[in-house]
């Protein structure tokens, strides 16, 4: 496996989507930190560091979505998946280094976005409030929550074999993510009382329970709560989710690509 | 015997469709095996099966004598190469770029034997051009490149004169037998070029809806397709008493026709058989060669 892994972190380097990830990502929380400094001079309005330290959890899944599809999904439209198998490396050995590749290269996205932001986001709003220890946590949840949409895109891609079907599913995929996680933060955000009494689109209950779990358990819903709030509302169960996910994307992914019929 | 591929009532199901059925083939070590089928006969199914690329629906297959059923399997295709239809490149990297990325897969430490290998394969110099501007041939050739990356002992190659000009199908040709001679890597090609199959190939292999109609040595079917002269004579036994006469081989088709099988002086034959008063109405060299043997095999009305 780790020949697999040294060609595909090789192929890597090289991949231009791989780099317009470097580049946009960061370029993106740039752009808002200068928007914001802008505002903050000229309106005197008050902003921290605080509100971007995580703003790359957000915007992750878009990245690795559609990496997956594109870089993954190369292997099937060039044919070169064939190579790996038929010199004798197994399937679980190729399935696990494209989920590793995707991985580390999502990691790497984040981890450049994130000192992006604090080499920009210090000098114009100073030093982070939160301790760095509570920082460094949240970031470890983030991390599992990397993992997770790895697990996810990485299933998709190697288990459709159409580089273009799968950059389609990919990206609807993350979407769908998105705007479930969305409504679902906007539900449980609800404020219990309106001005004419008791608002009752507020979530009480068992409903609010699978609002909160499900935001838990949605990757997208915990990068939510990270850039919304700072911090994960349930930090042990949506770390919980986190690895089920992975684990379970994973090891589904292994046991259907041991069967796949390959071209 | 050793066999380095040897299948065994080996079965391939798509749903209800049977694209391979009770298939028994044996690959000596050594031989350049020629595979010959229509399209849609089974020929890439089965490599592709051998290669690991899907499973059989049942029998078996053994690679160095490893079974299919066997976790060994996976080891054993270690030493094997193979370009199942179209060569397996990466489209935005340059031949060199996909040679050091095949390296990498089979954990090759050096890459100093990439400019000998390519030279090999005929594509020297092609530098930073990027394998989605190369011909059909040139892809082809680099896919064979990286097929022989790992000095493979068993080389599989699908079609390989797809695409290549008749000068590349030569060099083709006289890569493949040197591969064979000089570095005794057995080699198993489907091919429908028959003509071509027939420089090459040492064991032939014939499939037609999915299942190997025969298998035979390169010898056994020169024999069974043995050249001959076809005369036909007035008077057929004039001709016996003629050949009797020379000691030659011949077999009598019927009152006036008979097949010739050694080689004769046509003037000295004329000139006998013309003082027994036999007239030779017409006579022909006939050679029955892979396709007529081929097409007599799957019953000569199958059209592609």
């Amino acid at each position: 496996m780790n020949r697999l892994m040294s060609a595909g972190f090789t192929r890597l380097w090289k991949n231009k989507f791989f780099w317009l990830g470097m580049i946009l990502l960061p370029g993106f929380l740039a752009f808002a930190l200068f928007s914001n400094y802008h505002d903050m001079k000229q309106y005197n309005f008050s902003f921290t560091i605080n509100g971007f330290l995580y703003g790359c959890f957000l915007l992750i899944g878009m990245f690795t979505s559609i990496f997956a599809a594109l870089f993954l999904g190369t292997e099937y439209s060039d044919g070169t998946i064939r190579n790996k198998l038929v010199i004798g490396h197994s399937r679980t050995a190729v399935y696990l280094s494209s989920l590793a590749v995707c991985f580390v290269s999502s990691l790497l996205v984040c981890l450049t976005t994130i000192i992006i932001t604090y080499a920009l986001g210090i000098p114009l709003f100073g030093t982070p409030e939160t301790p760095v220890l509570t920082i460094v946590q949240e970031y470890a949840y983030g991390v599992l929550m990397i993992a997770a949409l790895s697990g996810i895109f990485t299933l998709l891609a190697m288990m459709i074999t159409s580089k273009s079907v799968s950059a389609i599913v990919c990206t609807v995929g993350i979407f769908a993510l998105l705007f479930i996680s969305m409504y679902i933060l906007k539900r449980l955000l609800a404020p219990e009382m309106i001005e004419y009494g008791y608002n009752p689109r507020y979530l009480t209950g068992t409903a609010r329970k699978v609002y909160e779990f499900l935001q838990d358990f949605l990757p997208t819903g915990q990068g939510m709560q990270l850039a919304q709030f700072g911090h994960l509302q349930h930090p042990l169960q949506a770390c919980l989710c986190s690895l089920f996910v992975t684990a379970g994307t994973t090891m589904g992914g292994i046991l259907a690509f041991q069967k796949k019929n390959l071209k | 015997m050793e066999y380095v591929l040897k299948t065994t009532a080996l079965q391939k199901k798509y749903g209800s469709f049977t694209a391979l059925s009770d298939v028994n083939m044996h690959i000596p070590r050594g031989a350049i095996y020629g595979f010959v089928g229509k399209n849609g006969a089974g020929k890439t199914t089965l490599i592709r099966l051998i290669c690991g690329l899907q499973f059989p629906t049942s029998g078996e297959y053994s690679l160095f004598g490893i079974p299919n059923t066997s976790k060994e399997i996976v080891r054993s295709r270690k030493r094997m190469g193979a370009v199942v239809e179209t060569p397996s490149i990466y489209s935005d990297m340059t031949a060199e770029d996909n040679m050091k990325e095949q390296y990498r897969i089979l954990g090759l430490p050096s890459f100093e034997t990439i400019p000998g290998l390519l030279e090999l394969v005929g594509l020297p110099g092609t530098g930073k051009k990027k394998v989605k501007n190369f011909s059909l041939g040139m892809r082809q050739r680099l896919g064979i490149a990286a097929a022989l990356a790992g000095n493979p002992d068993f080389l599989v190659l699908d079609e390989p004169a797809n695409g290549l000009d008749p000068q590349g199908i030569v060099e083709m040709r006289e890569l493949i037998l040197k591969l064979n001679r000089e570095k005794g890597i057995t080699v198993l090609i489907s091919s429908h070029i028959l003509d071509e199959l027939s420089r090459l190939a040492t064991h032939y292999g014939f499939i037609d809806q999915g299942t190997i109609l025969r298998e035979i040595s390169a010898e056994d079917l020169e024999a069974a397709c043995r050249k001959c002269l076809c005369i036909t004579v007035s008077n057929v036994q004039a001709l016996c008493m003629a050949l009797d006469e020379k000691g030659l081989e011949y077999r009598v088709l019927s009152d006036n026709q008979a097949e010739i099988y050694d080689t004769i002086g046509i003037t000295d034959l004329v000139e006998t058989l013309s003082a027994k008063g036999c007239i030779i109405s017409s006579l022909h060299e006939r050679e029955e060669g892979l396709e007529n043997y081929y097409m007599n095999l799957i019953g000569g009305n199958h059209h592609e």
